[in-house]
């Protein structure tokens, strides 16, 4: 071999082996070059979070936007108005009294995000270091706190239900607790359909059987907040049915099983109870 | 200088190259080939088709194991209507429950996972339910080894806990409109009959998580013409139905209905095989 062909076999072996070495072993057409430094500037720009920025998307539900989710709350609240008057036929000023209600319910709601609100505005927190994390983790729980607040206003707690009773007359109050009984006897049903649904093909009730559980669990039922309850589909009910059996006579339940069945349905039992502290912190149930 | 990839083809090429090098030279473990996973290898098969086959075999291994749990519920029902069998009459009808078990297990891993080519549009029939499929053997089963009186007081039961299931789904639908809308009970009554008449599985999908637009909820599966009539317009303004869906689309929740009413005993753990029936 000539000495120049030994330089090309060098010269070729070089540029063979150099990019695999020292560079990426595989490059794709769609690959897009950046600059490194340009990349850590922008990498630390992404760490600091500015959250005047980021509060209203995580504090409003509709398009992040402050007003339409006020609105959205209120028109909700309205329709509790809509739905008294609808079983009532509030006159105007029964109506007007429920309305004015409605309203500083879902202001006081407001007034409350403005607080967590004005603790955070002007100010941008460093998600490099540790303390910036733990704050941003504090912004995220309230976030979930103010969230909250919008969707139990107008709830157990608040004006409109307690000013409703007092501007009634009591035919009035008569009808409007006899829809509200009905409802919440509706809204029960729901719960021991979704559990019981379940316990028929698990068990292989019989429909005897099944009737005789449902007809102990609408004699005692739990109470419950529909709102929350059913805001994750239909997930949640039957564990708050498996509470709702552990909250029976065990003995009267018992009896109406065979014992294979009963070893199951023992099953059920536990797991509502290992889910009871979850129902009751997520407002599920109220006890 | 660094190198960031908008597409995954060229990440995905070293990373199965690192894996097939680390299993190579067996730095990293690899999960042995189990029977059930073994696909008869026909050489003139299409790769795709291949893989889509051993895919389905997978997720009825899945499918398999739910259909039992209900099997084991159907077989206690069983017991109840039909009391004390002979033995062989027991074997025959909970083997046949277990084959039919393993037969819509598969049935729904198909329909899990669609074949790779469109559907011609003259062969649109639906596919039949497979949760329908281990109770209809058991029956067919009970009328061949015990009696048509036992089948029928069996099929009975089925009917009549199917009704409550079909009853029960529509009562949890309005119970989620009812917590949105704040309906009377004269609109739930109305809601529920309108359900009841146009009952379809697909409605099953309104009870699936949550879809919100706007902060509204959605009700995927639910058709607006059985709810919007009976509602006030301010209910009517907060009432989104799911777009009207196509025939596909339809389809897919019919599917995925029927993959919910299965799946709805998967935190929970089988009973266990009931030595009654396979001594």
């Amino acid at each position: 071999m000539t000495g120049r062909g030994v330089f090309r076999m060098v010269a070729a072996l070089v540029l063979v082996t150099v990019p695999v070495l020292s560079g990426p072993s595989l490059r794709g057409e769609d690959d897009t070059v950046i600059d490194a430094a340009a990349q850590r500037a922008q990498g630390q720009q992404h760490q600091q979070i500015d959250l005047d920025q980021q509060m209203n998307g995580m504090f409003f539900p509709v398009e992040g936007n402050a007003e339409k989710s006020r609105q959205q709350c209120l028109d909700r609240l309205l329709l509790q108005v809509s739905a008294l008057d609808e079983i009532c036929g509030l006159k105007a000023e029964q109506r007007r009294k429920c309305e004015v209600a409605a309203k500083l319910d879902v202001a006081r709601a407001i007034d409350e995000i403005e607080a967590v609100r004005q603790r955070y505005s002007g100010r941008t927190i460093d998600l490099q270091n540790p303390a910036g994390q733990a704050e941003w983790q504090r912004v995220h729980q309230d976030a979930q706190a103010v969230r909250a607040k919008l969707q139990d206003a107008g709830g157990e707690t608040s004006l409109l239900r307690k000013v409703i009773p007092g501007i009634l007359d009591e035919e009035q109050r008569s009808d409007w607790r006899r829809e509200s009984d009905l409802r919440a006897q509706y809204q029960w049903r729901g719960v021991v359909d979704a559990g019981m649904v379940q316990l028929d093909i698990a068990l292989g009730l019989t429909s005897e059987q099944s009737e005789a559980i449902r007809g102990l669990l609408m004699e005692k039922p739990l109470r419950i907040n529909p709102a929350k309850l059913w805001m994750h589909g239909s997930h949640f009910p039957p564990f708050v049915c498996r509470y709702g059996l552990a909250k029976l006579d065990q003995a009267k339940l018992k009896a109406l099983v065979n014992e294979r069945q009963w070893k199951m349905l023992g099953q059920f039992i536990e797991q509502g109870k290992g889910m009871k502290e979850h129902l009751k912190q997520q407002k599920m149930i109220l006890e | 200088m660094t190198i960031t990839s908008s597409r995954f083809s060229v990440r995905f090429l070293r990373a199965a190259a690192t894996i097939s090098l680390l299993a190579g030279i067996g730095g990293m473990p690899v999960r042995g080939v189990l029977a059930e996973d073994r696909v008869d290898v026909d050489p003139a098969e299409d790769p795709a088709q291949m893989q889509r086959r051993q895919q389905i075999k997978q997720q009825a291994t899945h499918w398999e194991q739910q259909f039992t749990k209900m099997l084991y519920g159907d077989l206690e029902l069983l017991r109840a209507v039909c009391g004390d069998l002979p033995r062989e009459s027991r074997r025959a009808i909970a083997t046949s429950g277990e084959q039919a078990a393993r037969e819509a297990a598969l049935q729904m891993a198909e329909l899990q996972i669609p074949p790779l080519a469109e559907p011609k549009p003259d062969a649109e029939k639906s596919p039949d339910n497979p949760v329908t499929i281990p109770s209809a053997a058991l029956t067919k089963s009970v009328a061949e080894h015990v009696g048509s009186e036992q089948a029928k007081a069996f099929a009975e039961q089925l009917t009549r806990r199917d009704d409550r299931r079909k009853a029960a789904i529509i009562h949890e639908i309005v119970a989620v409109l009812d917590s949105e809308l704040v309906l009377t009970a004269s609109q739930r009554e109305e809601i529920e009959r309108s359900l009841r008449q146009q009952w379809n599985d697909s409605m099953m999908m309104t009870l699936q998580g949550i879809v919100t637009a706007n902060g509204i909820r959605v009700f995927p599966g639910l058709p607006g013409a059985c709810v919007s009539p009976h509602l006030t317009k301010a209910q009517r303004q907060r009432f989104l139905p799911q777009p009207d869906a196509n025939r596909q689309q339809r389809g897919a929740w019919q599917h995925q209905a029927w993959m919910q009413t299965v799946n709805m005993l998967n935190n929970v753990q089988p009973a266990g095989r009931d030595p009654w029936w396979f001594e």
